[in-house]
């Protein structure tokens, strides 16, 4: 007995000790959680405005109740399976197809031996995702425009794009991994060059191609960090980059199916009625739905491959 | 031991300085910040009076301050902006005992900074604009203080100012929401055309005022200058700003339910409209024939910069009776004559705002607004003989070597956006006689049989939220005639209906009689 309660005091005295040892560390914490809780969870308490019908008189927290009534309007039209269908398939275009140019772009620079070639391939590669939508979407006007745009100049052709909405769908895909992948790959280009290199000395020794070399060396060790950032992605699939989906159209309403996501629609809808119920219910119904997609991802993967899951 | 010691402290001194960083990222309330220069007001994009000036500094004493967003067309400058509001409190707090701390928002600013200071006491006066922030969302919100009380206890020099066509146009639920911005409510459809080309060809601008006669003039003008754009739209893919062709929409400004224009009391669906089905089939014969723009969907260049440079020759006008720009003619009115929509009175209102910390203060800064020469000539133009000076003829002109481009308040320029312009200067555009000719225009307009009517929406968000989504889709495509309407029009009719266009016509088209019944 003695011997336990001795044990639980070094325990403590152990853990005290620790505690001291780290306690600037611990200060360091303190920002980042102060900043959670100020950003991320006090905000959470706005969530029941989803079920409010929201009066600017009597404030967030006297508003009258609403029930469920506020997410009536995102189901009500067929627009509402477009725009799901449209967030979904876009999303996991953007991540698989995002991915794979990734992962390959972030092997290619690890196969460069030219440092100084690297360094300026991953300034260029980087330059597209700094640059904010509204220019993307005036390059975007340089080369689709009917009259003057590149493409139509160098096809010798007078095709409307802002007209055509069967090519959205690939010029979205287009331009979002355009935009994209620079910064991917250099998450992923950081893990490559973390992988131990006496893996590729030993693999060179046992008469290794390179593309051997990727297959069992590279792309193995790239795993944890792939998995990890399409889980991440997998959370946000069912929001959209309102900036592409809204600014890049250029606000050509003949593309609108092809464009329509989820925020395209509720921006569109409510902006003139100020209606902050039904904003939060879309707001609220997506991070639902995406919580849910996350948890079922993350279990599947826990199952295959523990190491590799969030959580 | 001395290193790891300073080690130490640096690290504590940085996390004390994100903290820090974090925490001012919070802001700060109103009554915190006297000169209103951390308030959200100049958290915004818009000119905000800073500095030494501002809302309440320590000589204001009890002086309330009352705060007032305003939309502005042109960028006036923030040292501008605080010389004025200096004087204008001057008189303000002499006359009135208030102060006015005046916040000016650029339009892509306007409604989102008013939407979010209207859920605190950030803001007192708002103004309501059909185009991008309806009063009657802002009722419905209770985002506004009934005035009735206020109005009725005021002076009636005040009263007098109004009309019951502006009072009714402002009425909401029985109550008086907004004062109404006296100004012209009467508008036309021109045709702007580039002065040069008109010259050149020969044209007789007189004679153009039909669909053929326009039809005409633009295929003669697409044969002899075949490379410029022969028709554009007035702003983005605006073709029909104003709808003045058309006629009204009476779905609280959603495109579902019209009255065409013309002497009908027939509501229709927008998409129905005689006169909005005419105006499409032409625009796309004339898309098809190359006369348009083909990216006019994208278009994001004024019709205006256009025209004047001769990158196109004509665009349809939303005009009232100012003249032509500077290197164009216009051809007016065409299509119609001068008429009034029943949103002529509901256009711009000014408000109090629900949470107002100061709204008896806030009252008293509009009756100034509406009924003192000195106040209303000081927030308009600015200050005499630094901003503006007086000519013999009574109209105001920019000072010499100033003009609109490079003007610190461009109040000359924008002088509509403020309340009264009855107790204002003209300016010199607008001519020494211009509240009489503005009340001979108002006069002599066609009033639509709907003036005075607004559509009650309430219960029926769903229903505007999928209709706004269809017409984003088909509105402007048809208005711009990029799209075949006989193709279309059925087309778009039946998404309108199927995304509940069908309760909001059958809710305005009871509204409407009762309206009609009652008058």
């Amino acid at each position: 007995m003695k011997k336990h309660a001795t044990a639980i005091k070094k325990d403590r005295e152990w853990q005290k000790f620790r505690y001291k040892r780290n306690r600037i560390l611990y200060l360091m914490l303190l920002p980042g959680t102060i900043y959670l809780i100020i950003n991320n969870y006090i905000p959470m308490a706005g969530l029941q405005l989803a079920f409010k019908k929201y009066d600017y008189a009597q404030g967030m927290w006297k508003s009258p109740w609403a029930g469920f009534s506020n997410f009536v309007y995102l189901f009500k039209t067929k627009d509402a399976w477009l725009m799901t269908r449209n967030t979904i398939c876009y999303n996991a275009a953007f991540i698989a197809l995002g991915t794979l140019l990734a992962v390959t772009v972030a092997i290619m620079l690890n196969e460069l031996k030219n440092r100084l070639a690297k360094n300026i391939y991953q300034i260029f590669i980087l330059i597209p995702y700094l640059i904010s939508m509204v220019v993307v979407s005036y390059i975007g006007y340089a080369f689709l425009a009917t009259d003057a745009g590149f493409l139509n100049h160098v096809t010798g052709g007078s095709t409307n794009w802002y007209g055509t909405p069967g090519a959205w769908p690939f010029i979205l895909v287009v331009i979002y991994l355009w935009k994209s992948f620079g910064y991917n790959s250099i998450i992923y280009y950081a893990t490559v060059i973390g992988i131990d290199g006496s893996l590729y000395e030993a693999a060179t020794i046992d008469g290794a191609t390179r593309w051997q070399r990727i297959k069992h060396v590279t792309l193995p060790g790239l795993k944890g960090t792939i998995l990890t950032l399409v889980l991440l992605a997998i959370g946000k699939i069912f929001y959209s980059d309102f900036g592409l989906f809204y600014r890049v159209p250029m606000n050509s309403g003949l593309l609108y199916d092809a464009t329509m996501t989820i925020d395209v629609y509720v921006y569109r809808g409510l902006t003139q009625l100020n209606d902050i119920g039904r904003s939060s219910a879309a707001g609220f119904y997506q991070s639902m739905l995406c919580f849910a997609v996350i948890l079922t991802a993350n279990a599947i993967v826990r199952k295959i491959d523990r190491e590799n899951a969030l959580f | 031991m001395k290193k790891e010691f300073l080690k130490r402290l640096f690290t504590a001194g940085l996390c004390c300085c994100m903290a820090a960083g974090l925490l001012a990222g919070c802001g700060t309330p109103k009554e915190e910040s006297p000169s209103g220069g951390t308030g959200a007001g100049a958290e915004a994009s818009g000119t905000e009076a800073g500095g030494a000036s501002g809302g309440g500094d320590a000589a204001s004493g009890d002086v309330p301050t009352v705060t007032m967003y305003q939309l502005q067309f042109f960028q006036n400058s923030e040292n501008a902006v605080a010389r004025i509001e200096d004087e204008l409190n001057k008189i303000l707090s002499e006359r009135y005992g208030v102060r006015l701390d005046l916040v000016l928002l650029s339009m892509s600013d306007y409604a989102t900074q008013t939407n979010l200071a209207l859920a605190s006491d950030e803001v007192d006066i708002v103004s309501s604009y059909s185009g991008f922030s309806p009063i009657i969302n802002m009722v419905d919100n209770n985002q506004l203080i009934p005035l009735d009380d206020y109005f009725n206890g005021a002076s009636e020099e005040f009263k007098s100012q109004f009309t019951q066509d502006e009072l009714a146009g402002m009425t909401f639920h029985g109550n008086l929401y907004a004062l109404n911005r006296k100004y012209l409510v009467a508008g036309e459809m021109r045709l702007t055309m580039n002065e040069e080309i008109v010259n050149e060809l020969g044209i007789d601008v007189e004679s153009i005022k039909t669909w053929d006669e326009i039809d005409a003039v633009l295929y003669q003008v697409h044969e002899a200058y075949p490379e410029i754009y022969t028709l554009v739209p007035q702003a983005n893919n605006s073709m029909a700003e104003g709808g003045w062709f058309y006629g009204d929409i009476l779905s609280a400004g959603n495109n579902v339910v019209s009255l065409p224009a013309g002497n009908t009391d027939e509501i229709t669906y927008i998409y129905e409209n005689p006169k909005f089905v005419e105006w499409c089939t032409w625009m796309h014969k004339w898309y098809q024939d190359g006369l348009i723009m083909q990216d006019v969907l994208s278009n994001t260049t004024s019709g205006q910069a256009y025209v004047t440079s001769k990158k196109a020759f004509a665009y349809f006008q939303n005009g009232d009776i100012y003249d032509a720009m500077p290197g164009t003619v216009q051809a007016h009115p065409v299509l119609s004559d001068p008429r009034v929509l029943a949103t002529g009175y509901t256009n711009v209102g000014y408000a109090i705002s629900t949470n107002s910390a100061n709204k008896d203060a806030a009252w008293k800064v509009l009756e100034a607004l509406y009924t003192d020469p000195d106040v209303a000539n000081m927030v308009a133009y600015g200050i005499e003989g630094t901003d503006y000076v007086v000519n013999d003829d009574g109209t105001v002109s920019y000072p010499e070597g100033i003009d609109a481009d490079n003007a610190e308040y461009a109040g000359v320029t924008e002088p509509f956006i403020w309340p009264n312009y009855t107790i204002m200067y003209p300016t010199d555009q607008q001519g020494p006689d211009y509240v009489k000719t503005v009340e001979e225009y108002n006069a002599n307009a066609i009033p639509s049989p709907a003036t005075g009517f607004l559509w009650d929406t309430t219960g029926y968000t769903d229903q505007i939220t999928a209709c706004n989504n269809v017409n984003e889709k088909y509105f402007n495509s048809l208005l711009c005639g990029m799209v075949d309407p006989e193709e279309m029009l059925p087309k778009a009719l039946e998404e309108l209906k199927a995304a509940g266009g069908e309760d909001i016509f059958n809710s305005v088209s009871e509204q409407y009689q009762a309206f009609l019944e009652s008058k």
